[in-house]
């Protein structure tokens, strides 16, 4: 069984009423822009650490430039739908969230609530050192405007289904809850319990954006070998690049490790200065391991990547989405990405791939299952459009 | 807005006589400018090349259009009419709910009309649930649907069955030379023909003294094979379109 076999989204972001049926190992997301492709992604990265707020936060911070400094207060609101009937205090909001599985992971239900508060600083009288925290719903429009300060509550509730690995503790309940209260100016304490990391599937979402600055790739690409993978990632780049030799990681001053590339032609070059396809393909193959048994998302997998060097990397990447029992969710605009996956996805017939159209309507989010074969027949046989 | 409709058939003969006929109804061909195209048949265009296959032409459906009504007619190749095109509907729902009138055109070339249509119907229930299974029947639902057999929904044949009476119409001198052309080919030189290629081959004789070097769907679409003197030849077809396109 894998891990999803069925995903459904009654809230999040802009999806509404979103249903995915009949789930493949290598899931293809295709739409027009703003049809909720991403969204599908995020809500899925959410859905698979439902209990760890900060794992929420992230999630909304990657669509944000961090560079730029972001409220993440504004990153977790917009996970979340915004009321279609402006408030008059525009500031204060609330939303929610909900998303339903079946498959082998052990949560069938997961349920968020999300709603801004304004809290008051003030002294108490008699203890100079004690500041009061003061939390009011509403507005606070007329107190000095120093002393406010913004905050959310997160709460995040789950339902544990057949497959729940704490059933075992007697008496315990299938329904857990958890509460991060974010504040633009305070740093969030992060404590992850037990019941919480099992409750959870591995799961990793790569945006495009996202290609991974080299001390993190170094560390990522230790892991790798440590893993035993290497053969695998070096394989990969070199279906990018015959002139590919060994790839490494070598310590530069500070001790800093960084990814370096023994090319034929360029000699030892480091990863940095290499194209963003070989970078994006390492990224990929390297976070495979990482998610093993669990869930890996790649927004517009094409990306960076030439078309000529997307059916050996695709092909790769499924088998080792198989052998590491990983389930991949992946966007796409590319029709020549479409087709490639599908030709990689026939000469192998252990990608079971499924394809899924979004499109938002009056009703909310509709999809359209393309399974294979269907797929096969729509694009080698009719060659019509899928997206 | 105009109406959309979509008329799949078996092969180029078929789509160049439903369409010769349309043109009689009054619908002009459509140009074939990609930038002209109705936004709602772009799902339509096929990909190049078809499963990798360089020599395999493109099923680009013909497209023919009134001021309000717009009408796809889909020549598949082999058994695509059964194996491929109903898969056209899946991946794109618009086809399916947003169409006034969807029908099929077949021979009847290796079963008998009735069980083709019954074939057909089983076939693309699953998207037009009122479909009839009889050869010929229209039914009148929201979205109209119909499954013609030629030559007539009664008997054996195929295209050419209900066209060698409209050349002996219009070109009976041809007609009769044809038949004596191929009459002087001895059985044994025929011993590979199937089911009505006589009729195939006696139709393409006539084309080729109409049009060296072209087919029979050239002459089928641009000759006068069709037209107003063999009008009672083909009227049961014309009203079976009529019908499902609901036109006057």
């Amino acid at each position: 069984m894998k891990q999803l076999e069925s995903f459904t989204v009654e809230q999040f972001r802009g999806l509404r009423n979103l249903d995915m049926q009949g789930l493949g190992r290598i899931n293809l997301l295709v739409g027009a822009n703003n049809a909720g492709k991403s969204s599908v992604l995020e809500a899925l990265s959410c859905y698979c650490r439902p209990l760890d707020g900060f794992h929420w936060l992230e999630t909304g911070l990657k669509r944000f430039d961090r560079t730029r400094g972001v409220s993440r207060i504004e990153a977790v609101k917009w996970l979340f739908r915004q009321s279609s009937s402006p408030s008059p205090i525009q500031s204060y909001e609330r939303g929610r969230a909900m998303m339903r599985s079946s498959g082998g992971y052990c949560i069938e239900e997961c349920r968020a609530e999300f709603e801004e508060f304004e809290a008051i600083r003030r002294r108490e009288k008699g203890s100079a050192a004690q500041e009061v925290v003061e939390t009011l719903a509403g507005d606070v429009s007329g107190q000095d405007p120093g002393l406010g300060r913004r905050g959310a509550e997160l709460r995040l509730h789950v339902k544990a289904g057949s497959n729940d690995p704490l059933a075992y503790v007697p008496s315990r309940s299938t329904r857990l809850d958890r509460q991060l209260t974010i504040w633009d100016d305070r740093t969030i304490i992060k404590r992850r319990p037990r019941d919480e990391m099992l409750l959870s599937l591995p799961v990793e979402l790569l945006n495009a954006r996202q290609i991974q600055a080299d001390s993190a790739s170094a560390e990522k690409f230790s892991e790798f070998r440590k893993l035993g993978l290497y053969a695998e990632a070096v394989d990969i780049l070199r279906h990018l690049d015959e002139g590919v030799r060994d790839v490494l990681v070598l310590a530069e001053s500070g001790g800093i490790g960084r990814l370096y590339m023994d090319h034929a032609r360029t000699g030892m070059t480091p990863l940095s200065a290499c194209g963003d396809g070989v970078r994006r393909s390492l990224q990929i193959a390297m976070t495979i391991p990482r998610v093993r048994n669990g869930i890996l998302l790649v927004d517009e997998i094409e990306s960076a990547l030439h078309v000529s060097a997307l059916a050996s990397v695709f092909r790769l990447l499924a088998i080792a989405c198989k052998e590491h029992n990983v389930q991949l969710f992946a966007t796409t605009h590319s029709l020549e990405a479409v087709d490639t996956i599908l030709e990689a996805s026939l000469v192998d017939s252990r990608i079971d791939l499924v394809s899924y159209r979004l499109a938002s309507a009056p009703q909310g989010t509709t999809v359209r299952r393309l399974d294979e074969p269907t797929l096969a027949t729509v694009r080698n046989e009719l060659g019509h459009e899928v997206r | 807005m105009p109406r959309y409709a979509i008329i799949g058939v078996e092969g180029p003969h078929d789509q160049a006589f439903v369409s010769k006929l349309l043109i009689g109804l009054g619908f002009q061909d459509f140009t074939g400018r990609a930038a002209e195209l109705d936004p709602f048949w772009e799902t339509l265009k096929p990909k190049y090349p078809k499963n990798g296959r360089l020599y395999v032409r493109m099923d680009m459906p013909s497209i023919l259009f009134t001021a309000d009504l717009s009408i796809a007619v889909y020549a598949a190749e082999g058994s695509g009419l059964k194996d491929s095109f109903p898969k056209a509907f899946v991946n794109h729902p618009p086809y399916r709910v947003q169409i006034s009138a969807f029908g099929i055109v077949a021979d009847a070339d290796t079963a008998g009309p009735a069980r083709v249509a019954a074939d057909y119907s089983a076939i693309y229930r699953a998207h037009f649930p009122n479909i009839p299974n009889r050869p010929g029947v229209v039914d009148l639902s929201a979205i109209r649907t119909g499954i013609y057999v030629v030559p007539d929904n009664t008997q054996p044949g195929v295209l050419e069955t209900l066209i060698i009476p409209c050349g002996a119409a219009v070109y009976p001198k041809h007609m009769k030379l044809a038949r004596d052309y191929l009459n002087g080919f001895a059985a044994a030189d025929k011993a590979h023909w199937r089911n009505f290629d006589d009729q195939k081959a006696l139709v393409a004789t006539v084309a080729s003294v109409l049009r060296p070097g072209l087919t029979n769907t050239v002459t089928i679409k641009h000759d006068s094979w069709l037209c107003p003197a063999t009008a009672a030849q083909v009227q049961p077809f014309v009203d079976f379109l009529k019908q499902l396109l609901s036109l006057p």
